[in-house]
């Protein structure tokens, strides 16, 4: 897969949100407005299973991408999907599109705002600002060149449907969480 | 000429860059005997003949079967051109694939046998050679089809700077954006699960087709799918989707090695909005796959109530389901039986019985019954309007949770 991708290990993310102050912190985002943030995942019996990091999972296939009147959101070569507020009407309708919730509408702009994957951090050959602060390396990036690791897995219980927009984020399971509870492994 | 001569010779032609055809010439100087080199389907590369000879074969000449399932490096046998058979001797060129092959034709009367022994290493030099530039061409083919990828996905995502570009860049690669467009995009399945046929080769053959059927094309090759933009013939314009379905026809006989499913996107007036009709035909590929039972395309604006439902959350699709289904899953689930699978055959048949009956390799009665007795468990008429419109969309909802086994398998 030639692109930048987000690599998720639930079994280590002990849900202390890190990653989501991080990026607040890198982008100035105030309010109650988030870029990344984390989702606990029950089972049936109300038992914590697992908490999930979510962000933007630049799509193989962005859903978002197709419904903007706008035209205002582009993939680039290296996969990474980017919005460009100044060409946002604020109409929200990729907001309804995005079967993950990654794109939020901002009431302190009026225009819609989602993960840029840290493009000016990559620019500089930076990690992003999440994963650099993710105590457990629970939320790991794979560039461009890397090829994922053996048994990486599509999608994990609580993630969403992949089987349009077709995700990058990959997900491993190193620790106690049971690897009955994956989805397919990534081939 | 001593082999080392020979040698110094060929690596003389690879440096002047003379290619295939001078390698096969200097051969043919050499035993001053007719040369053919072949690519590993017969398609004739180059070919030599002394003067004396008057050899002419086609584009593309048949292969012996002794050729094609050989075991040795030297194979021998006859041939015939045009009616006249001809001795050969031939050296496979590549290991261990094939990438063609090297004939040395002799006269039928002539005796080969002591002459293979004098040419055999001068023709196993040029063979060697031969693959070198074969390799060398496939990577030039290579890197230009990298760059004509990168400029469709660019496209594609709505990934470039200004409509100036585009429009210099389609130049390049031989496409006129300034009428509408419509992309298609065409995932290809292995027929065979034994041999494992040259992706590379179906998507030039792929290229090939739609830039010869539809001027202006151009073709890109993403992670598992082959993209196709392509301009919308005027004429064509009222009647597009028969013009695209008539086209997709003629594809079969071209990848016959393969399957292939396409989703065809609406068209696009201007190239700025080219990104969304990608983005419809992946749609439309996504889902084809799953409620379609043949191969023919599927359009984004014939998907119809389908699109209300592929975006709506799991939960709620399942809830649906359950509410309109439960009954038959119950029953199905408990007696071994297949009520479910009946009544969608029975709506895609377009409640067809004979049709329904058929695929299902059941008798009409026997679909009679069943029918009777889905409508005993539903506590319904399958004549009402609005029974109807809720099992269809229960139906399609179930093919979406993968509830119903897709024909086509993603």
């Amino acid at each position: 897969m030639y692109q930048w991708r987000f690599l998720v290990d639930p079994s280590l993310c002990i849900g202390c949100r890190n990653c989501e102050i991080a990026c607040r912190n890198e982008f100035n985002i105030k309010g109650g407005e988030r870029r990344r943030w984390i989702k606990p995942v029950d089972n049936e019996d109300n038992y914590r299973k697992h908490f999930l990091t979510m962000s933007c999972n630049h799509c193989e296939n962005p859903e978002c991408f197709r419904v903007c009147p706008e035209g205002t959101l582009r993939k680039r070569r290296d996969g990474v999907v980017i919005h460009d507020p100044r060409r946002c009407a604020g109409c929200g309708t990729c907001v309804r599109a995005c079967p993950f919730g990654a794109i939020r509408y901002s009431l302190r702009t009026g225009k819609v705002d989602k993960c840029n994957f840290c493009a000016d951090r990559l620019e500089t050959n930076l990690n992003t600002a999440c994963v650099e602060a993710c105590p457990t390396g629970a939320l790991r990036q794979l560039s461009v060149y890397e090829n994922n690791p053996p048994s990486i897995l599509r999608t994990v219980p609580g993630f969403g449907k992949i089987m349009l927009t077709r995700p990058s984020t990959r997900f491993l399971i190193s620790g106690n969480l049971s690897r009955q509870d994956g989805g397919d492994v990534d081939t | 000429m001593s082999l080392a001569d020979f040698l110094r010779k060929i690596a003389a032609a690879q440096a002047n860059s003379t290619g295939i055809p001078g390698l096969s010439r200097i051969l043919m100087n050499e035993i001053n005997m007719p040369v053919i080199i072949t690519d590993a389907k017969g398609r004739v590369l180059s070919w030599h003949c002394p003067p004396s000879v008057a050899l002419f074969p086609e584009e593309r000449i048949m292969l012996p079967s002794t050729i094609l399932n050989h075991r040795e490096n030297l194979i021998e046998g006859i041939i015939s051109f045009k009616g006249k058979k001809f001795k050969y001797f031939c050296w496979p060129i590549g290991e261990p694939k094939i990438l063609g092959y090297l004939l040395v034709i002799g006269k039928l009367e002539e005796s080969l046998e002591t002459k293979s022994l004098m040419f055999g290493q001068y023709a196993e030099a040029v063979s060697l050679a031969v693959m070198v530039e074969i390799m060398h061409q496939r990577e030039i083919v290579n890197i230009e089809k990298n760059y004509r990828d990168e400029f469709v996905r660019d496209l594609i995502f709505n990934n470039f700077d200004g409509i100036d570009e585009v429009i210099r860049l389609g130049k390049i690669w031989g496409c006129n954006f300034s009428g509408a467009h419509f992309v298609m995009v065409i995932q290809l399945f292995n027929k065979s699960n034994n041999l494992e046929p040259e992706q590379l080769e179906a998507s030039s053959s792929i290229e090939k087709f739609f830039i010869e059927k539809v001027p202006g094309s151009i073709v890109g090759e993403m992670a598992h799918f082959q993209v196709v933009i392509s301009p919308l013939p005027q004429s064509q314009s009222a009647d597009w989707h028969f013009f695209t379905r008539d086209l997709l026809a003629g594809l079969s006989p071209i990848i016959s090695e393969w399957d292939y499913i396409a989703g065809v996107g609406k068209i696009s007036g201007s190239i700025n909005e080219l990104y969304r009709s990608y983005q419809q035909a992946k749609v439309a590929l996504e889902l084809g796959k799953l409620i379609q039972h043949d191969c023919s395309p599927v359009f984004f604006d014939e998907l119809g109530a389908v699109r209300l439902f592929y975006n709506q959350s799991e939960q709620d699709l399942d809830e649906y389901y359950k509410e309109v289904m439960e009954p038959l899953e119950k029953f199905d689930r408990e007696n071994n039986g297949s009520l479910l699978m009946t009544l969608w055959h029975y709506f895609r048949a377009g409640r067809n019985m004979k049709k329904a009956s058929e695929k299902l390799f059941i008798h009409t009665n026997t679909l009679r019954y069943r029918l009777k007795k889905i409508e005993e468990l539903l506590g319904t008429s399958l004549e009402d309007e609005e029974t109807r419109f809720n099992i269809y969309a229960a139906l399609t909802v179930a093919a979406i949770l993968g509830k119903i086994e897709p024909k086509i398998q993603s």
